[in-house]
């Protein structure tokens, strides 16, 4: 690809004629000159601009100005110059040119290696704007955070109400090789134990135990961002559930756990959750028993879709359960 | 108050429990060559009263920087005896109450007398002494791709993220006796030497892992998911109250082993260390090759397979 040089030159300057010379055998490069006069005339196209300036800085600051501010995406500017001052060469890179150059030094090595850091530094303004697309990806990726309720009031919900939620069933399954080492008594107090560990575990998250029977029940999430808080603490608590079998229950066999989430809206009631039927409940309560294998937790597509960009990844798309399509932890 | 009284008590107890040979006896249990007769000046021939033997006694062993020790035999002495003979001392609760204000107490757990931890945990646990040689197990943690995140972001957003995985990581750590001997922004090293220390170790370690989860989701404020990788492993170290200048081929082996031999989103335990965990954490391990070296690894979040 020719690569298009832009050269603003002074009036009868040499500059020209010496840069043809130089670069005659090289095609990689296309020059387009100007004088100063004809800047109005130039089609400022080229990604390359060579500034030859007139005595100082100072004298062709506002030239370079003129020049750089007509370019539609801001160009390299290489200074050719006269001046050997190193304050001159300073200013110059100061104010945004790329290299300066002495114009007694010229050499078509010394060219090839201007152009070519003009165009690194090109293709780094590249990969700025790619970096600009990235930073795209970073705004989805903040926009997903998942905001913890602060404040929530279950009394604030009415009885027999229909609401918006997000119900997770949970059990907790005695592993094959523990059943018949501990008591009735032992089991009953392993599974009140993990209940008021979930109860606490689950109020950060804004969810609470809906009702709960022997080793398991059905959590409830209505406040806030609740598919992403019920799936949130779903992941939360399926790699806590280790620590929290073998710290604080003491056990040497692991317990499993099998959970199930969906979201909808479904109706409420604060205590009488023995008659409450609606098609949300049910659905979560089938999808464990039917779909759930032990250590897994299974979301409908209502829940996934809602989900976070943080969180989606956890979940991988598994089956259909009664035309829904059911994802898998 | 303070010093003077506490000597006094002591002194007090001493007198009181001991006649002047048993406490001479008593007095060797922590200097092997006692002679109270040359220690208080009164010739061999005399007798010494039993008030100035145990006042020169607890004077010298204030001196010679015994004092803890003492009152540690005090009370052993107060719980098991000595020398098959029961004892009891009055002002024991004064003396400990005393020992409070003088800024140590008494843990029963470690049946050792430790500093007293104010607002920050103690790096020697309140009792490790300078230059001895002390079992830990050390778990090196580090944020990946940190240089990256670093040229990627914010500066302040990095603060702010790094300070919300520290205090995480502070939670799992002290909430098992762990200290946090060295911490440089992405990460650090974590020591465990109470109770079952590398069971704490690895438990911290999945709490870390665990929380992590939630960190990302919610607090996290960088455009992606923090990753760590954790490398734990057992063994000796000298140690020293400038816990940074501790050098130790236990702790280099960790950060090997957290460095060269860890993926990320993955703790990592030596082979030696592997044989100090609980069976029932074992599980949870799988054995791995990883550049010339044997190790057990746990990968987060932890999938269905493993926990069967």
């Amino acid at each position: 690809m020719q690569i298009e040089i832009d050269v603003y030159h002074l009036a009868n300057s040499r500059l020209p004629d010496k840069l043809s010379k130089i670069t005659a055998s090289n095609r990689s490069w296309k020059f387009n000159f100007y004088d100063y006069d004809a800047l109005e005339k130039s089609d400022k196209k080229g990604r390359i601009v060579i500034l030859e300036e007139e005595d100082s800085y100072i004298s062709c600051v506002d030239v370079f100005d003129a020049i750089v501010t007509k370019y539609s995406i801001y160009p390299t500017v290489i200074i050719f110059t006269v001046n050997r001052e190193l304050y001159n060469v300073v200013r110059w890179m100061r104010r945004g040119a790329a290299d300066c150059l002495w114009m007694g030094d010229l050499s078509d090595q010394l060219l090839k290696n201007s152009f070519k850091s003009a165009l690194n530094y090109i293709e780094s303004k590249m990969d700025i704007k790619a970096g600009r697309d990235e930073r795209k990806k970073d705004n989805l990726y903040e926009e997903d955070k998942i905001e913890l309720p602060q404040n929530y009031d279950w009394d604030s919900l009415k009885d027999s109400e229909n609401y918006e939620m997000t119900l997770l069933s949970i059990s907790a399954v005695m592993n094959k090789d523990a059943v018949g080492i501990y008591s009735k008594a032992t089991v009953e107090k392993i599974y009140e134990q993990i209940r008021i560990e979930i109860s606490a575990a689950a109020a950060p998250f804004g969810g609470k135990i809906w009702f709960w029977n022997n080793n398991g029940g059905m959590l409830i999430f209505h406040f806030g961002d609740n598919a992403n808080l019920a799936a949130l603490f779903s992941l939360y608590f399926a790699n806590k559930f280790f620590l929290l079998t073998y710290e604080k229950l003491k056990l040497d066999k692991p317990l499993n756990y099998k959970m199930s989430i969906d979201s909808g809206k479904g109706l409420y009631h604060k205590t009488d959750t023995g008659h409450i039927t609606s098609e949300l409940l049910n659905f979560t309560v089938h999808i464990q028993h039917k779909l759930t294998s032990d250590n897994e937790i299974c979301i409908t597509e209502r829940v996934y879709s809602k989900l976070s960009g943080r969180i989606r990844k956890y979940f991988t798309e598994s089956e259909k359960f009664q035309d829904a399509l059911i994802y898998k932890y | 108050m303070g010093i003077s009284r506490l000597k006094r008590l002591l002194t007090e107890a001493l007198s009181q429990a001991f006649t002047v040979d048993r406490l001479q006896l008593f007095g060797r249990e922590i200097i092997k060559n006692l002679d109270l007769h040359e220690l208080t000046g009164f010739p061999p021939n005399c007798s010494i009263p039993r008030k100035d033997a145990a006042n020169e006694l607890v004077e010298y062993l204030f001196e010679i920087n015994k004092t803890i020790q003492l009152i540690h035999l005090i009370i052993n002495t107060s719980q098991n005896g000595f020398k098959s003979e029961k004892y009891e001392f009055q002002n024991l609760k004064l003396i400990i109450n005393e020992m409070k204000e003088c800024g140590y107490e008494y843990n029963q757990n470690l049946n050792k007398i430790v500093k007293i931890e104010k607002n920050e945990k103690r790096n020697d646990w309140g009792f490790l002494e300078d230059g001895k040689s002390y079992n830990f197990c050390f778990v090196s943690v580090d944020i990946c791709g940190n240089s990256k995140l670093v040229r990627k972001y914010d500066g302040a957003k990095i603060k702010e993220s790094y300070k919300i995985f520290k205090s995480l990581v502070v939670k799992a750590v002290e909430s098992r006796n762990g200290r946090i001997w060295s911490w440089e922004g992405d990460g650090g090293l974590l020591v465990f030497h109470l109770d079952d220390f590398v069971d704490s170790a690895v438990l911290a370690s999945i709490d870390i892992m665990t929380s992590l989860i939630v960190f990302n989701s919610t607090m996290n404020l960088l455009g992606e998911d923090i990753i760590i990788r954790m490398g734990i492993n057992v063994g000796g170290a000298e140690y020293k109250k400038e816990v940074d200048s501790i050098i130790s081929d236990s702790i280099e082996l960790a950060k090997k082993i957290e460095k060269n031999h860890t993926t990320p989103q993955t703790v990592s335990i030596s082979k030696n260390s592997y044989q100090h965990v609980n069976s029932a954490l074992r599980n949870y391990f799988r054995e791995k090759e990883i550049n010339g070296m044997t190790i057990y690894q746990l990968s987060f979040p932890i999938k269905e397979e493993v926990c069967k």
